[in-house]
């Protein structure tokens, strides 16, 4: 067997944090061979990152490599100068970003940049530069190239600004193609369509490629070989195929435990109940949200983000709002809360129509209604101390006397698993996990009729994310509390709901149980869905590249 | 949850103070400012008498006769003049900034939060103010008002408050789409409380600065006014120390020179304290 492609020997990271340096990667040893696809695997923090930017020669000026060699065809790079440095990156080795609205350059054409990198790296003339990129942006299956290659980075969706990103760090042929999270900002269809891609590129150009993720459903559908690292530290590696089978470190155990098995079982929450014998807690008729987007001579323009959808939701249940980004569901949701302005329809919660309120009549109703946001680091106001936050609540809405607001907020820390001690401290002192644990508190405070949880778990790491979702169902149970669960992941929607609504360009286009929609999907749209969520069930029969 | 040792709880204005204090440069400017305001307060007590008594020979120079700093055109105790003058500069120049830091967080909060045709009346308005020219408009105002000092200060504020608004507008603009202003909202806060209790204090980095180096400058600003005679001559700004012996700047440039050099250590100070509150409140400098 001839020496890899790439190895990396006992790699030390450190950073520098205050006074001294800590050490975020160690003793990390992997190799990778041409053409096969090697995926590094771990949560936030991990190390994973980090050792990807180290290859690239492109650590963060507080970090340096305080051991260990990373060799690249038998030379050592760590101790290259910045000039062979340059030559071997964006030309040998390639990198694409998690985000692809901020990697691109938005004042040039998407033609232009590909261009721009052939001229740099392999001294192009502009116009073989030009065709050679159209080439490019063909391989990577943008319709309509020739006219599509003059756009703009904002002209372009979100999984075509990837497709672009992805030609350009294949425009001078890299031997080694890093993808650090590629798919991590794009829906779960456009996820797909992009690994399917890069598959497909792996193939043909038989360039090896280093993925890096959080998720083992990805794992099972495209890596050769594995590797699962833990606070800097590489856990387990091997075959892809037999971690996922056997695995042996408890961290990688769980890692496989949070992948979605998109199975049929009934509702592990709330036993089944004769259906429509009650009247359901919320019920919403032809709701419609408009927005107005722009004023051409004078007249307003209206776009419709909720097109007159309706729905129901039974006391003690969860219905799951799923959809794609910019089908509306958010702000379906947002606007049964009272949130956005509804233009249309009529919400009933719990006795009480929602849109017909005003003024101190709506704020005094705001406490049946309470959110969970998406963002554990914008959702929490910074200045206020964790027992504050939850406190806001219940001194605007609450009928607790304020004698007995203080019990209220520590037995609501108690609930959600934090401590007691931890009310006095400030949000950025908490962990992504935690920060939703306080979001969470704070929705209960008031007692609310229905928890809207917008993409709660969306932003956390597949472990946490687990944590908080059986909290979640923990509380449901203990307090009888009705769900609005909004989100784009139908592995987290199968392990929570009852219902499910499927949205689509703001329209509902599926609702029904969860069993029905999981094995029976009526409509095309909703069996992409289902077909696109990566998992370790389904994965060999669609294998990755061999190398 | 894992049990964890008891953690202090550090407020983002506490790490602020942390890392202002690891900045040199704002330290020994905040040490200078300190002992300027010292000198404005207790100067008087150290070093009385009035100082525009006329006690020496007009131009004596600095150090002679024992005056430290010489005397003026009339023969009065630069120094004396220069110890008075501290207090009424610094109480000009934190006067006009708490003037511009009123009128622009209210305009521009109210802007930025209710948004509509009352951000477009108010950024209209406040474009009219930016437009004019500051020194003529000041002028024209002392002028009509009388060339009283708080007459001074409310010129100097009434011209600077744009700069705050527009700050203060876009902070309330970024904030207020913030999950947790929409989660307050949820949570029955009124709209007084969303723009005083919520967002202002979540927006007041940046206006701190500014409102720091707004001192300096209004500091500058009194002193050109001061030279340009518009001033009240029964005070003793720095300024108006330079005014008056403006037409001896070639014979005698030390009466011009000296409390030139005060407001110049003095706005330097402000700046590099100002500077010192930007490093130190805004966030994405912050390492970590």
């Amino acid at each position: 067997m001839t020496s890899p492609l790439l190895s990396v020997e006992n790699l030390r990271i450190e950073l520098a944090a205050r006074e001294w340096m800590v050490p975020v990667v160690d003793d990390l040893s992997i190799y990778l061979n041409a053409g096969e696809t090697l995926s590094i695997v771990g949560e936030s923090g991990s190390g994973k990152s980090m050792t990807a930017l180290a290859v690239m020669g492109l650590l963060p000026s507080i970090g340096r490599i305080a051991q260990g060699r990373i060799l690249f065809e038998g030379r050592d790079m760590t101790h290259m100068d910045d000039a062979s440095l340059r030559a071997i990156r964006g030309n040998q080795i390639s990198m694409i970003f998690q985000e692809p609205m901020t990697s691109l350059n938005p004042v040039y054409t998407v033609g232009e940049q590909i261009a721009e990198v052939l001229r740099l790296h392999k001294g192009l003339s502009n116009q073989d530069a030009w065709s050679r990129a159209i080439d490019l942006l063909d391989a990577v299956r943008i319709p309509d190239v020739r006219r599509r290659a003059k756009a703009y980075p904002h002209e372009m969706s979100g999984g075509q600004r990837q497709r672009v990103m992805i030609a350009m760090a294949l425009a001078c042929r890299p031997k080694i193609l890093i993808a650090d999270e590629p798919t991590t900002a794009l829906d779960v269809t456009v996820q797909a369509e992009i690994f399917e891609l890069m598959r497909e590129l792996a193939r043909e150009t038989r360039t090896a490629t280093i993925l890096i993720t959080h998720d083992m459903g990805v794992v099972a559908e495209m890596a050769n070989r594995v590797v699962v690292m833990y606070r800097g530290e590489k856990v387990e590696d091997g075959e892809a195929e037999a971690v996922i089978q056997r695995p042996q470190h408890p961290y990688t155990q769980t890692l496989i435990a949070s992948v979605p098995h998109l199975t049929t079982e009934a509702a592990p929450t709330v036993a089944t109940q004769a259906p429509n014998t009650e009247k359901p807690l919320l019920s919403v008729r032809d709701l419609t949200v408009q927005f107005p987007v722009k004023k051409r001579f004078g007249k307003r323009e209206m776009f419709t983000a909720v097109n007159g959808i309706s729905f129901d939701v039974m006391r003690g249940k969860t219905l799951a709002i799923v959809g794609e980004s910019g089908s509306g569901k958010t702000t379906a949701a947002l606007a049964v809360a009272r949130l956005v302005d509804a233009q249309a329809g009529q919400v009933t919660l719990d006795g009480t129509d929602m849109l017909g309120l005003e003024g101190e009549d709506l704020r005094r109703a705001r406490a049946k209604v309470q959110v969970i946001f998406q963002d554990p680091y914008s959702s929490l106001n910074p200045r206020l101390r964790a027992g504050d936050i939850v406190r806001e609540p219940l001194d605007n809405l609450g009928t607790l006397p304020a004698s007995e607001r203080d019990d209220r907020i520590a037995e609501l820390f108690d609930k959600v698993g934090l401590h007691r001690d931890q009310m006095r401290l400030f949000p950025h002192q908490f962990s992504g996990g935690q920060r939703q644990r306080i979001s969470i508190a704070r929705a209960l405070s008031t007692n609310p009729s229905l928890i809207i949880c917008d993409e709660a778990v969306s932003a956390l790491d597949v472990v946490i994310q687990a944590q908080i979702l059986d909290l979640l169902q923990d509380l449901q149970r203990d307090l009888n509390l009705t769900y609005l669960f909004i989100s784009h992941d139908l592995g987290v929607v199968q392990q929570v709901c009852d219902e499910i609504a499927v949205m689509y360009m703001g329209d509902v286009v599926e609702f029904g149980d969860r069993q029905t929609i999981f094995s029976n999907p009526s409509q095309a749209y909703t069996r992409n869905l289902l077909a696109a969520v990566p998992t370790i069930d389904r994965a060999r029969n669609d294998s990755p590249a061999t190398p | 949850m894992s049990d964890q040792k008891t953690i202090k709880a550090r407020s983002p204005f506490a790490e602020a103070f942390e890392m202002f204090r690891r900045n040199h440069a704002a330290v020994a400017g905040l040490i200078v400012l300190l002992l300027i305001v010292g000198v404005a307060i207790f100067g008087p007590l150290v070093y009385p008498g009035n100082p525009f008594d006329m006690v020496w020979a007009p131009f004596t120079p600095p150090g002679q006769d024992g005056y430290l700093l010489g005397t003026d055109y009339l023969g009065r105790d630069i120094l004396s003049l220069l110890i008075h003058g501290a207090k009424v500069s610094l109480t000009v120049g934190l006067a006009a900034a708490f003037v511009t830091v009123t009128i622009g967080i209210t305009v521009g909060a109210l802007a930025g939060f209710y948004r509509g045709w009352v951000e477009e009346v108010l950024m209209r308005f406040t474009e009219f103010f930016q437009v004019l020219p500051t020194l003529l408009f000041s002028m024209v105002i002392v002028a009509l008002f009388g060339a009283s000092l708080t007459m001074i200060t409310i010129a100097i504020g009434l011209v600077s408050w744009p700069a705050v608004a527009r700050i203060t507008r876009a902070e309330f603009l970024r904030i207020r789409e913030l999950e947790y202003v929409t989660a307050a909202r949820a949570g029955g806060v009124r709209n007084g409380g969303l723009i005083f209790r919520v967002i202002l204090p979540n927006a007041l980095p940046p206006i701190i600065v500014q409102a720091a180096l707004m001192v300096g400058s209004a500091i500058l600003f009194e002193a050109g006014l001061s030279f340009l005679g518009l001033t009240d001559p029964n005070v003793a700004s720095w300024g108006q120390i330079i005014g008056s012996n403006r037409e001896y700047i070639l014979d005698a440039s030390y009466t011009v020179t000296v409390p030139g050099v005060a407001i110049f250590v003095t706005v330097l100070a402000i700046s590099l304290v100002g500077d010192g509150l930007n490093d130190a409140l805004n966030p994405k400098l912050r390492q970590r």
